[in-house]
């Protein structure tokens, strides 16, 4: 079965545990293909062919030796990478009190049936632009761009304002929750397939565990930009475990240790 | 022989004035009072059809105040399901200058509306705004925090307001009898119950409506002294009356009611103008191209043509079909494609009506 791993720069972790994932599953053809959040959104869709622009050949070549990739010769698309309006909700989740929930703490109120239906139209857009550039297309399945890192509480570079204010509440789980079942729904609406980040890389709710941070992404870390969004390739072979066992009902060859 | 009327422009004569000039297009028909810029802060209210005006300053990237609407990719659709990013907070449709002042007055805790909540099916409705929740509330304290939450945002809107837009609706209203408590909406319109015993119907009078407009005023010069204020009166027709009269004859009647509030009221304060987007909805050369088959609801080439006025006024030429300078942050998912796209209760008393 081909596979193809395509999205965003959250397929580089796929990238570079790709020998991992070869070994773990020797039944696939897996191939990756990513490009920077911006560049891969600009990329140009021909038929079946998604072609970077001219402006991301050389990002394309340096991620994936080549700068387009025919989708129809897979079997299989795990689309890596799209926020489905995470920051627009946080953010939304973050400043607001819920009128029918007891916390109050000097926020604007807003009502549970406007923060579902706010939640439920801005995801409803991504997901519209994401059915309008690649169809309904029951081979795709999306595993969004995983949640921050624990750590990005901390001030400065990295910082996470929304996620942090949203870690104190008892409610953020059920949000979280309500946020993932409204991808779910729309997706497969359009006949598109979700995964969500899977548990064992979840510190708690819309937060990754630290432990799959990317190598030297951390404040102090000399040289090195802070990252608080992008995982390691821990991260990569758990979330490809948890698609082949979830989706192609297959597991790997070796029981991971991480 | 000569004439006062020999050194008039060509503005001043109904041929040159209006035959000859593209409705699309009335030249020299609003010479502003005062200036306004992207960057003068500006507050809206007003009846459904200030909401284009909002919008279109917004989507301009000029400086609309909004305090309540959240941040984000939302599409607008959802957001005026409930309530946001139609004016600067979330009050819904302002149709008579009463309702407004006894808005301003209630947020300063001057006044305290009476019977605050409406029911309909079990749910509670905020009875000065029982749009913007649409299927209510589960409780009626819940209405009530929620109202004092709005009342706190009217107020650091009014706060930040350079210029208050106000678009006067209706001269028909609802009143609470004993209060004198004014409601966007009949009682069991929405939600509520109709009680003769209870509320009455009341059309405002030029007089009135002069008196209400000068305590607003002073209001907002409480807050602010040098508040301008640009009042416009909307083109939209009744949708129904009360008044026992018919539609046609009542509509015209309040309209013009407005219409003659609105002039004086501007004439005689220099910190007050009139903004003509009746006159350019309303222009007989349009014959009534810019309404749409309803004969009520207006076009959006109406609305373009009456805010190129503005911003051919106040800023740089408008092009309603260009680029927008900073995009509104819900406008990724804008469409437009509704019959009738702005909130509007009045057209909730049609539909239960057939």
């Amino acid at each position: 079965m081909r596979v193809l791993i395509l999205g965003s720069s959250h397929t580089v972790c796929f990238r570079d545990a790709i020998g991992a994932l070869r070994t773990d599953f020797p039944g696939l053809e897996l191939t990756t293909f990513g490009l920077p959040g911006g560049k891969f959104a600009a990329a140009r869709l021909d038929g079946s062919v998604l072609r970077a622009l001219d402006d991301a050949h050389d990002v394309a070549m340096e991620w994936n030796g080549v700068t387009e990739i025919d989708t129809a010769a897979f079997d299989r698309i795990l689309m890596v990478g799209e926020r489905f309006s995470f920051q627009s909700v946080t953010r939304m989740l973050a400043l607001h009190n819920v009128l029918e929930e007891p916390l109050r703490d000097d926020l604007p109120l807003i009502s549970t049936a406007a923060l579902e239906a706010l939640i439920d139209g801005a995801v409803a857009g991504q997901v519209d632009g994401i059915v309008a550039r690649f169809g309904r297309d029951p081979r795709i399945t999306h595993l969004p761009a995983p949640y921050p890192l624990a750590r990005s509480w901390k001030q400065g570079a990295g910082h996470e304002r929304f996620i942090t204010l949203l870690s104190n509440r008892a409610t953020t789980p059920r949000w979280m929750t309500r946020f993932e079942a409204s991808i779910a729904a729309h997706l497969a609406d359009v006949d598109h397939g979700f995964m969500p980040q899977p548990e064992p890389t979840r510190h708690d709710a819309f937060r990754s565990r630290n432990a799959f941070a990317w190598p030297k992404s951390g404040q102090g870390a000399a040289g090195n930009r802070v990252d608080n969004r992008h995982l390691n390739t821990d991260y990569a072979r758990i979330a490809f475990a948890a698609y082949a066992n979830d989706i192609l009902n297959m597991r790997p060859r070796a029981a991971h240790n991480t | 022989m000569t004439s006062p009327y020999d050194t008039l422009e060509d503005r001043a004569f109904w041929r040159t004035g209006v035959v000859a000039c593209d409705p699309h297009h009335v030249a020299d028909l609003y010479r502003p009072k005062f200036a306004i810029t992207k960057e003068t802060a500006i507050m809206t209210a007003g009846s459904c059809f200030a909401q284009h005006v909002h919008r279109t300053l917004k989507e301009r990237g000029w400086s609309v105040i909004d305090t309540e609407t959240p941040s984000g990719l939302f599409p607008r659709e959802v957001l005026n399901r409930f309530g946001y990013a139609m004016y600067s907070a979330r009050y819904g449709n302002i149709y008579t200058v009463r309702q407004l002042l006894q808005l301003l007055r209630e947020s300063y805790g001057d006044v305290t509306p009476a019977d605050p909540v409406w029911t309909r099916d079990g749910r509670f409705f905020d009875a000065q705004r029982p749009n913007i929740e649409p299927d209510g509330l589960e409780r009626a304290d819940l209405v009530q925090e929620a109202r004092a939450s709005h009342l706190s945002a009217i107020c650091a809107a009014l706060s930040k307001a350079d210029v208050f837009v106000f678009t006067l609706g209706l001269t028909e209203a609802w009143m609470h009898r004993d209060s004198g408590t004014i409601y966007p909406t009949a009682p069991g319109t929405i939600a509520g119950t109709f009680d003769a015993a209870t509320y009455r119907f009341h059309s405002f009078t030029t007089a009135e409506i002069l008196a209400d407009l000068a305590s607003v005023r002073t209001v907002l010069q409480a807050v602010n002294p040098q508040i301008k204020m640009l009042l416009t009166v909307s083109p939209v027709p009744l949708t129904a009356t009360a008044s026992g009269g018919h539609v046609l004859a009542a509509s015209s009647y309040s309209k013009a009611v407005l219409r003659a509030a609105a002039g004086e009221f501007s004439a005689a304060h220099e910190d007050v103008d009139y903004f003509p987007s009746f006159e350019v909805i309303t222009n007989p050369a349009t014959r009534s191209a810019f309404f749409k088959p309803n004969l009520r609801s207006v076009e959006d080439a109406g609305v373009a043509a009456a805010m190129r006025m503005f911003f051919a006024a106040h800023g740089p030429a408008f092009d309603p079909d260009g680029d927008t300078d900073a995009p509104a942050p819900h406008d990724d998912n804008d469409r437009d494609d509704g019959d009738d796209d702005v909130i509007c209760e009045e057209a909730l008393v049609r539909a239960r009506a057939t």
